[in-house]
């Protein structure tokens, strides 16, 4: 329902009124008024005609955009819901619980009769070798491996990256599923112990995420217990035997098209085998290519052993996707803006160093990379030292602040002052280092060269780019938020004008890039120039006139006001020539 | 104005009210779920690509949807216009799905710059292209300079949402989605008048 009313019958009626108007979502006489006026007024029609051109540009360039190639997995759907509906085939707890207190005496007892039993079923299907659990693990199973053919019979490829983990070993490589799926000669060579275990727990290492292979393990196991754990994302099987070499193996299948994602296989008195997807993309399979033709790189494995890593093949889009994991590692737990990290590249690998104020911080930021491949870290820095002395703090040695006493006097005692410039420090560090970080990242990525990136790697810096320029526009808001009434009052007091700022030739939109690598000084000049009139010359100098210091300020907070806080940020669609 | 966007069917002729306590009953459902499923997909992903998704995360929000479908109908609850309750809910999947792995958006919106270059460009001679392309590269650029919200609302409207089912999603009032989508429509209407 509308609520706002045309109160001007005199004049035109608003343009969010002519759309209601247009998508007759307006009611009572408000919509007849509006309706009444536009079948008279030229101005209105016209205006209603551009409100109507201007959804079909949008529909046509919506329309024009073309997306990946997708095709509804109804299949595996289908087979959700019915295991959904197998697995919840009884009214709610809540419903039961409900009832219950609503039946009568006799019913209440069968009720509970009922549970007696279902408890008694539930403790013989755990103690004696847990049947039910057996048939649903092995429908699972038929599940994945109908999804799987399905997969095959639609000409489609599943790309997997899989890890391999076996006590600080890791492999890393990938493997396809479908049509082009590589032939057990192009097989690349791992320990000889390992492939006698592989044999033994029917892991094929060309595609060790299989399900048929699982269900051939399972199958040939005289003796085995099942278990079947499931979660909202995926469904995992267990299958424990006794007396044998592999005492337990499971699958771990996601519930979203049934595709293994894990496998995890325990070997008598060693580590056990952890292999886990990283990463899958379903594409299509191109045409069928003769037997003998082997077009397709051999796969590339990396491995790892402690500390030493033994990299073969590692291809600068493995390098590159490995540095913007771990950009986006480290933006997930704010260290790249707190603990100012250098990321560097070799042939083989990503180095970063970071200098991590806190120690939690350091853990934090091994736990987040540890995982990550072809990524080491260098030696650590020591501690970093604060730049700038904080403004809450005079200097002895420093020039008088020209607006100290003033500060004092409008907001009441020097303990007020000390509180206000302590928190107005900490607020421009943290600004100051998110500029920084969002500069860093853009000269490391600048336009050319994300326009070379592939198009998931690049999504991935725009979307990064994009996260840190909105913490450090919501900051940066809060700094100006924070000095801005001060310094109004102050240019009021000595009649300083607003002086232009230095962007105002720029166009209204920057690219990310663009804006990174001018708001940074921009912000520094503002805390340099704000620190001289409150606090000291940080320089040792002598501090320049309060009224030039003063102008500093206001043209800086002008141009991160026009620039910076502007909604308009370009990502990737850059207009003509630039 | 096209009321109903390609990719969605008309709204169902009639609610929906079926309860899930009958196998018989669940199987009928689920064949009505996978139904809506292949009729919808296709708009559903087209949704989720323009709003930020790989087509991965796509898929995944798309099944998860039809999944909440399936159970909601299968508690016995109604849903009067399929479409509209699907894309709010794998919107709301997608917010989530952000929030879970602390990821934040400036700007809900893909990168065009890798699906322009697909762009199809239709015309009977090359002067129509060339024209075709150039208004192509006006709108494109006019869309780019849409703040966040007003791009969302736009898509939502494209797909055939209502303005008050988009307040609604984004709690907000129908004239605040009403005022963002009228600016935008004027300013991209303004694009045909240049051309």
């Amino acid at each position: 329902m509308n609520r706002k009313q045309w109160r001007d019958p005199e004049g035109h009626p608003p343009a969010d009124l002519l759309l209601l108007h247009l998508e007759h979502e307006l009611e009572g006489h408000g919509a007849d008024a509006v309706r009444l006026h536009v079948d008279q007024c030229a101005q209105c029609r016209t205006d209603c005609e551009q409100i109507e051109r201007g959804m079909g540009q949008f529909t046509a360039f919506r329309d024009s955009v073309v997306l990946p190639a997708s095709a509804p997995r109804t299949t595996a759907l289908r087979e959700r819901l019915l295991a959904e509906s197998a697995s919840n085939n009884s009214p709610s707890l809540a419903c039961r619980v409900r009832d219950f207190f609503r039946l009568n005496s006799p019913r209440r007892l069968t009720f509970a009769m009922g549970c007696a039993c279902f408890c008694l079923i539930v403790w013989l299907s755990v103690f004696l070798g847990n049947p039910r659990q057996s048939v649903y693990a092995s429908q699972i199973l038929n599940q994945a491996r109908s999804a799987s053919d399905s997969l095959l019979a639609h000409s489609k490829v599943l790309h997997q990256k899989i890890r391999l983990r076996r006590g600080t070993v890791v492999l890393e490589r990938s493997v396809q599923h479908g049509r082009q799926a590589v032939t057990r000669a192009e097989q690349p060579r791992i320990e000889p112990e390992l492939q006698q275990e592989f044999e033994l727990a029917h892991v094929d290492w060309n595609d060790p995420l299989n399900a048929t292979d699982f269900a051939d393990w399972r199958g040939a196991q005289p003796k085995r217990t099942d278990s079947v754990k499931e979660t909202a994302q995926d469904v995992t099987i267990t299958t424990s035997v006794t007396g044998a070499e592999i005492t337990a193996q499971s699958l771990t299948l996601s519930r979203s098209g049934w595709r293994p994602i894990a496998r995890s296989v325990e070997v008598r008195g060693e580590a056990p085998i952890e292999i886990s997807e990283v990463s899958y993309e379903i594409g299509e399979a191109p045409s069928l290519m003769p037997a003998n033709a082997t077009s397709s790189p051999a796969p590339a494995v990396t491995a790892t052993s402690g500390a030493a890593t033994h990299a073969t093949d590692v291809s600068s889009d493995d390098l590159e996707t490995s540095e913007l994991d771990l950009r986006e590692a480290l933006h997930a737990i704010g260290a790249d803006v707190s603990a100012a990290p250098e990321i560097s590249r070799t042939e083989d690998a990503v180095l970063f160093r970071v200098s991590p104020e806190t120690a939690r911080l350091a853990e934090a930021i091994r736990q987040a990379t540890i995982r990550i491949p072809h990524v080491k870290e260098k030696d650590k820095q020591a501690p970093r030292l604060s730049e700038a002395p904080s403004p809450g703090r005079v200097s002895a040695s420093g020039a008088a602040p020209p607006f100290a006493g003033a500060l004092e006097n409008r907001l009441g005692s020097a303990q007020a002052v000390k509180s206000f410039l302590d928190a107005l420090h900490t607020r421009s560090t943290h600004v100051l280092a998110e500029a920084a970080a969002l500069d860093q990242l853009g000269k490391r990525y600048s336009a050319d060269a994300i326009r070379n990136l592939p198009p998931d790697l690049r999504a991935r810096v725009n979307r990064l780019a994009a996260s840190l320029l909105s913490s450090l526009q919501h900051d940066a808001a809060d700094y100006l938020q924070a000095t801005s009434p001060i310094l109004d009052e102050m240019a009021q007091n000595l009649n300083v004008k607003e002086p232009a700022d230095d962007g105002r030739n720029l166009p209204n939109c920057l690219t990310w890039q663009e804006n990174a690598a001018l708001a940074a000084p921009q912000l520094h000049d503002l805390d340099r120039s704000v620190s001289e009139l409150f606090v000291s010359s940080q320089s040792g100098k002598p501090a320049a006139p309060a009224g030039e210091l003063l102008a500093n300020s206001l043209r800086a907070r002008s141009f991160l006001e026009r620039h910076l806080m502007s909604t308009c940020q370009l990502f990737g669609s850059n207009g003509p020539g630039r | 104005m096209a009321r109903d966007a390609p990719g969605w069917s008309d709204p169902l002729p009639a609610a929906i009210r079926l309860t899930g306590s009958d196998p018989r009953m669940d199987e009928q459902l689920a064949g009505y779920v996978s139904g809506l499923y292949e009729e919808y997909h296709s708009g559903l992903f087209r949704h989720l690509i323009l709003s930020g998704s790989t087509a991965a995360e796509a898929d995944d929000l798309i099944q998860e949807g039809f999944l909440r479908l399936f159970r909601h109908l299968g508690s016995g609850r109604q849903v009067d216009n399929p479409r509209s309750w699907l894309i709010r809910v794998v919107h709301n999947l997608r917010i989530d799905e952000i929030r879970k792995h602390k990821r934040e958006f400036a700007m809900d919106r893909p990168e065009f710059e890798f699906m322009v270059e697909q762009l199809r460009t239709e015309g009977p001679d090359a002067e129509a292209q060339i024209i075709a392309r150039e208004q192509q590269a006006r709108i494109q650029q006019a869309v780019g300079k849409l703040a966040p919200r007003q791009y969302q609302y736009l898509l939502l409207r494209a797909e055939g949402l209502k303005l008050r089912e988009i307040a609604a999603m984004f709690r907000v009032t129908v004239q605040t989605v009403s005022e963002s989508c009228a600016k935008a429509m004027l300013e991209l209407g303004r694009l045909g008048n240049e051309s």
